[in-house]
This record gives structure tokens, sequence and C-alpha cells, in this order.
């Protein structure tokens, strides 16, 4: 069973286009992961501080809102290179389908 | 770039983020994201000017909203910054936030349909500020904004040691990308200036790049989840007509909402970051 797998690695490696598409998917949803934790503790921390000291709670509610804003941008940018891997590969297997006649 | 990804079955979502060739400018072709930044540009030169006109000491109305958002600006978002340069930046900075916060707006601005319906031609406007040609456009602005106005603080300050204009310039040149690496003492600092260098050069080019991408990936996300929220309605059109299209008008109106503060905030963004590193670059550096 092992020795059986080489020849369907083989042929998954050599057309590899969904295997982009599943590297483009999973990439997606491990970028959101992150960004969704990073900011989840930025939030928390800053209620806490917030109830802590209330009087400092506008200076607190801009930071949070600046740093959520520098963490999404990062996010936003993996997110348009995983969508550039998804058309990339759809627009090959257009063009791989349009040449085969199918 | 995102070619011609075919969603379910009923049409484009980010048909109306990408720009749209009008018609063609000799070698340039003119998209409606050009079009949209003339209007833009055009509404600025209209409105600003009409404002500041006859000012009177207690402004009201919109004079007052215009007002407390400057205001702002130069006290929350300049001066931390810029301390005492933020007179010099300050119009920059407000031409700055506004456009982009203008450009935003009018992107949730339904002036598609309305063109639709007037002039019969489709896809005359959009959102400038989900190009990412445009974005790009002002951050190419801001780094021009932040290492000229370093090199000509290290020019004057060349200039008030006394020397000449010709050599405060090549000094202040000189003196400003030297004084790009923090100052280390000894050896150490010696061996380690290239390295540090070469990582402030990769910052200096990775910055402005990350400000064109932050706000060209905010603006078109937003009116990307717009379109294929409301996708859902023709998708499931043989199942069900007006049920499924007042939860999902009703879930985009709140969307639209969320997207009204992002515009605001994006714009807010920008030109926080854009401040910091034009203070970064003119003050401590010497």
């Amino acid at each position: 069973m092992t020795m059986g797998i080489i020849p369907f690695l083989a042929t998954a490696l050599s057309d590899s286009s969904g295997l982009a598409l599943l590297g483009a998917g999973l990439g997606a949803g491990l970028v959101t992961i992150g960004a969704a934790k990073g900011i989840g503790q930025l939030a928390g921390s800053a209620v806490e501080s917030q109830a802590r000291q209330p009087e400092a709670g506008g200076r607190i509610f801009t930071s949070m809102i600046i740093a959520a804003a520098l963490i999404e941008g990062f996010t936003f940018f993996a997110l348009i290179i995983c969508m550039g891997i998804g058309g990339q590969v759809v627009n090959a297997i257009e063009i791989a389908a349009q040449t085969t006649g199918h | 770039m995102m070619g011609n990804a075919v969603f379910i079955a009923a049409g484009d979502p980010m048909e109306h983020v990408l720009p749209h060739k009008l018609f063609d400018l000799g070698p340039i072709p003119f998209t409606n994201h050009m079009l949209m930044l003339l209007v833009v540009a055009a509404v600025m030169l209209v409105v600003f000017p009409r404002l500041a006109r006859n000012y009177p000491l207690v402004p009201s109305g919109f004079r007052n909203m215009i007002e407390a958002v400057m205001v702002f600006l130069r006290t929350e978002v300049a001066k931390p910054a810029l301390h005492e340069h933020t007179d010099r930046f300050l119009p920059f900075i407000w031409t700055l936030f506004f456009f982009i916060l203008f450009n935003n707006l009018i992107g949730m601005v339904p002036l598609d349909p309305l063109a639709v319906l007037v002039l019969g031609k489709g896809h005359l406007a959009g959102t400038a500020t989900a190009g990412l040609s445009v974005t790009a456009g002002l951050a190419v602005v801001a780094f021009i904004m932040i290492h000229v106005s370093g090199i000509m603080e290290q020019y004057r300050v060349a200039l008030g040691q006394d020397r000449s204009s010709v050599a405060a310039a090549f000094r202040g040149f000189f003196l400003y990308w030297y004084n790009f690496v923090p100052h280390i003492p000894g050896v150490l600092g010696v061996i380690l200036w290239p390295f540090l260098f070469v990582l402030e050069m990769i910052g200096a080019a990775v910055k402005p790049f990350s400000l064109a991408v932050r706000l060209f990936a905010n603006m078109m996300a937003g009116h990307t989840v717009l379109a294929s929220l409301l996708m859902m309605i023709p998708a499931i059109r043989h199942a069900s007509d007006v049920g499924i299209a007042i939860p999902t008008l009703l879930g985009c109106a709140g969307l639209g909402c969320l997207e009204l503060f992002v515009a605001f905030l994006q714009a807010y963004i920008f030109v926080f970051l854009t401040c910091m590193f034009i203070g970064a670059a003119v003050s401590p550096e010497h």
C-alpha cells in the first residue's frame, strides 16, 4: 500500500493544478486563522485595559483601531496572493481545456 | 490578475471592481478609475475654496464638520509625528486624506446604475482606490514626499552650518542616507552598517508598498464581498425570489455600513502612516 501511493503522487505532482488550488485555499484559511487570532488577542487586551482604567479609554481605542488596521493590511495582502493563484490556475485550466478541445 | 474566474452561474463579482476602458487617449487607455479620480478632484477643487472663502469666526454646518476633521488631523495625527514641521506638511496631509476619503466614499454611492439609467452606458463609475494602480500612485506620492523632505531637511541643516549651497546639497544628500541606520558606536557599528543599510533600504521600499496594498485590498475586498453576497439572489432564483432577497439585502445594508467605516478608517490609516514616515525622515535623523 505504501508503494502504491508513489505513482499516485507522481501523477498528482505532474498535473499540479489541483494541488495549486488546494494550496491557495489552504493558504487563505491559514491567513484568516492567524489574523483572527492576532486581532482577537489585541481586542481582548484593549478591552481589559479599558476596564482597568476607563479614563484612558479613548487612547486605548485609537491604538486598538490602528493596530487592527495594520494587521489586516498584510492579511489582505496574503489573501490577494491566494486569489491571484486561484485566478491563474483557473485561467490555465481553461486554456488547457480549450487546446485539448473539450 | 483575477482573470476569468467564473463564479456561481450568474456573473462575475469582480466585474464592478476591475477597471474598464472607456476610450483610448493615444497609447493610454482611459479607464473609469481615471474618470472617478478626475470627478473627485473636480469636486474637491469646487467645494474646498468655497468653504474657505469668507470664513466666519464660528463656523456652522458643513464647514464645521470639515473643520472638525481638519483639526483632528492636525492635533492627533500630524502634531505627535511631525512636532515643529507640522505646518509645512499640513496642506499635503489634508489633501491626501480628503482625496482618499472622497474616492472611497464615491464608490459607495451607486453612480453606476444611475449612469446606466441616464446615459445608457455601463461601467462608467467605480471606486478608484479599489484599483492597485491608483493606490500605487498615491504610495509613490507618499514615497517622494518622505524622502525628498528628508533630504531637504538635511540640506537645510547643512546650510545652517555655513556651507555653500552646492556643498550643502551634497552633504545633505549623503547625510540623509547615512543617517538611515541608527548609530552604533565602535567597530561593531562599522561592521553592521552595510547589513543594516540593506535592511533599511528594503524597509523603505516595503513601507509605501504596504500602504498601497492595504488601501487597495480593503476597498476591493469590501465591494467584492458585497457583490458575492448579492449573487445569492440570482443563484437561487429557481427556488425562491423574494424570500432570499430580503435577508440578503439586509445583510448587504449592514455590510455597507461596515464599508463606510472602513472607508474612513483606511483613509485615516494611510495618512497616519505617511505622517509617521515623514516624521521619522525629517526629525530624529539629525
